[in-house]
């Protein structure tokens, strides 16, 4: 691996690519991109194979599985996967792909990091399934169909952060 | 899910992935300092995708490539979304992600995104749960159903608001952010970015001027399905056929009763909704679920076929058309005359039953016995036809 990682694309540049593959995602199949969808069967897959009872019982387990549904057999599935393959070849071309923490400067431990952000996935976990979607699924493709709901989302993920922004500036500056 | 969808679904991952990574996706500090307003990358990279998607698909829309009635727009659940949008804003920057970067992180070997991963599963997990605690909340509150802007907006569609919003955001963002000691985010040659906004621009306000089709224009390019389909006589049930659907409680039926109100007043089916189609093609399909069958009745079939045209072009799935209209059902109900065939001219949709009252549905033949039609030999034609489109979006 290079010690020195390629620089980033212009925002601007990588924004409307991203567009181009949002707009071809609802061309070839009538929907848009998601991420927290994938995890969510991912979930129900875990649950349903520990505690198939329960998985089957459960109404928002048994929406996805439960019975005789598979909640892999889902096109969300391969979405996630893609996005790990995409995400891993890119970082490994540009030389970014190492196993490392990422945290602020005044963050001394990484352990406090991980603390940090296994509370931060929770919640994100917890507000994502709420929210039907999280950024990906309803600020970035609602957005682009001009949902109602999803600009709300969008708007509010927003408020979400920069509410806790000024409480939270040791752990990013 | 064959093969090809498997492989669709993995190239638009891909894709997803690497637009994530080169954007720098993939690095909490740099998604957080969107959060402390030293790098805007986060607001410049979302906004820009989604103008362009915006701008792809209603031109797609526009020259008739996409179906704008196939594409899953998610429904709105106001409260749930916003207060789901909170608590995606708090775990975003006390975790430093949200779940799709997480995964890029994760997939680049970054610690703390495999971490905030396995608290995703979690919440995903706990939200399971729970969420039988306030079902009522998560399912109706602030519900509107498939409610977008556009739709509120009116028939022509134009998604202008949406662009200049996005772009002011752009032009306020355009300064040079200080940075700490973040990696820099990648430069492109100067000016290209007024040519990109110019460009938008531009397909925005050609949107505007030619904007989304009509239903005239729907019906235009389906016309040949549309023909198809009428030959074949596919879409007409026999009044014994829609008696049988009335009283089935497996499935729900709706009348769309298209006659003039001094008709329907005479006489009409019971549980009838007069409903005046054109100009409401839209409305109609949104509201009315795509499993129920839609049955439209006229006096005689012409109306009725056109109403089902303009339905049909509008993306409503399971809509036939009473065959033979009022005036066979109620020669057949009324008059007992069990065998009378559907005539093979259209009639002039007059009503031609003599009626001594405007009696609505207190005439007897408003509502037959189920078993009024034994004996009557048709063709059974009602197949229930999955739901327009994607049944449902990035998230399901």
């Amino acid at each position: 691996m290079s010690a020195r990682a390629e620089t980033y694309w212009n925002p601007y540049v990588a924004g409307a690519l991203l567009g181009v593959v949002l707009f071809l995602s609802y061309l070839v199949t009538g929907a848009g991109l998601g991420a927290s969808g994938g995890f969510a069967r991912l979930t129900a897959w875990a649950v349903g194979t520990v505690a198939p009872e329960h998985a089957a019982t459960s109404r928002e387990l048994a929406k996805m599985g439960g019975g005789a549904k598979n909640p892999l057999d889902h096109r969300m599935l391969w979405l996630t996967v893609g996005l790990a393959v995409g995400g891993f070849a890119s970082g490994m071309l540009a030389g970014r792909a190492r196993v490392e923490t990422r945290k602020g400067p005044r963050v001394g431990s990484s352990v406090k990091r991980w603390g940090f952000a296994i509370l931060g996935g929770v919640v994100a976990g917890y507000g994502a399934r709420l929210a039907r979607g999280c950024t990906s699924g309803q600020a970035l493709s609602g957005g682009a169909v001009l949902a109602v709901g999803s600009w709300a989302f969008m708007f509010a993920v927003f408020a979400g952060g920069y509410l806790l922004a000024w409480p939270l500036r040791r752990m990013w500056t | 899910m064959g093969i090809g969808d498997i492989l669709v679904n993995l190239a638009l991952g891909i894709g997803f992935g690497v637009c994530l990574e080169r954007a720098g996706f993939g690095d909490s500090r740099r998604l957080a300092a969107q959060f402390y307003f030293r790098d805007q990358t986060v607001l410049k990279v979302m906004f820009t995708a989604i103008v362009v998607a915006m701008l792809l698909l209603f031109w797609s829309s526009a020259i008739g490539w996409l179906d704008w009635e196939q594409v899953f727009v998610n429904p709105t659940h106001l409260w749930p979304a916003v207060i789901g949008g909170l608590l995606v804003g708090v775990g975003f920057i006390v975790g430093g992600y949200c779940p799709g970067t997480s995964m890029v992180a994760a997939s680049t070997g970054k610690v703390d995104g495999v971490f905030f991963l396995g608290g995703l599963f979690l919440g995903i997990f706990v939200f399971g749960e729970t969420v039988a605690g306030f079902r009522v909340f998560y399912d109706t509150a602030g519900g509107a159903g498939a409610a977008d802007d556009s739709r509120l907006a009116g028939r022509r569609r134009r998604p202008r608001g949406a662009r200049s919003r996005a772009h002011g955001a752009r032009h306020v963002l355009g300064r040079r952010e200080a940075r700490g000691d973040l990696p820099p985010e990648g430069r492109g040659m100067k000016g290209m970015k007024w040519i990109g906004a110019a460009v938008l621009l531009l397909l925005g306000a050609g949107l505007a001027v030619i904007g989304q089709p009509t239903i005239e224009d729907r019906m235009r390019r389906q016309a040949d399905r549309i023909e198809k389909a009428l030959s074949s006589r596919e879409p007409f049930l026999d009044p014994g056929e829609v008696l049988a659907v009335k009283h089935n409680r497996d499935v729900r039926a709706v009348i769309l009763d298209v006659r003039s109100e001094a008709d329907f007043n005479r006489f009409h089916l019971i549980d009838a909704k007069r409903v005046p189609v054109r100009g409401a093609e839209s409305r109609l399909r949104a509201e009315l679920d795509p499993k129920w069958i839609k049955i439209v009745v006229g006096n005689d079939e012409a109306a009725a076929v056109e109403a089902w045209k303009r339905l049909t072009a509008a993306g409503m799935k399971n809509v036939y058309v009473l065959a033979g209209g009022v005036n066979l059902w109620l020669t057949i109900f009324r008059d007992g005359n069990l065998q009378a065939s559907v005539p093979d001219a259209p009639g002039d949709d007059r009503l031609r039953h003599p009626f001594p009252a405007a009696v609505g549905s207190r005439d007897p033949a408003a509502n037959p016995e189920p078993h009024a039609a034994e004996g009557r030999e048709y063709e059974k034609r009602v197949k229930q036809v999955r739901a327009a489109g994607a049944p449902a979006g990035g998230c399901g």
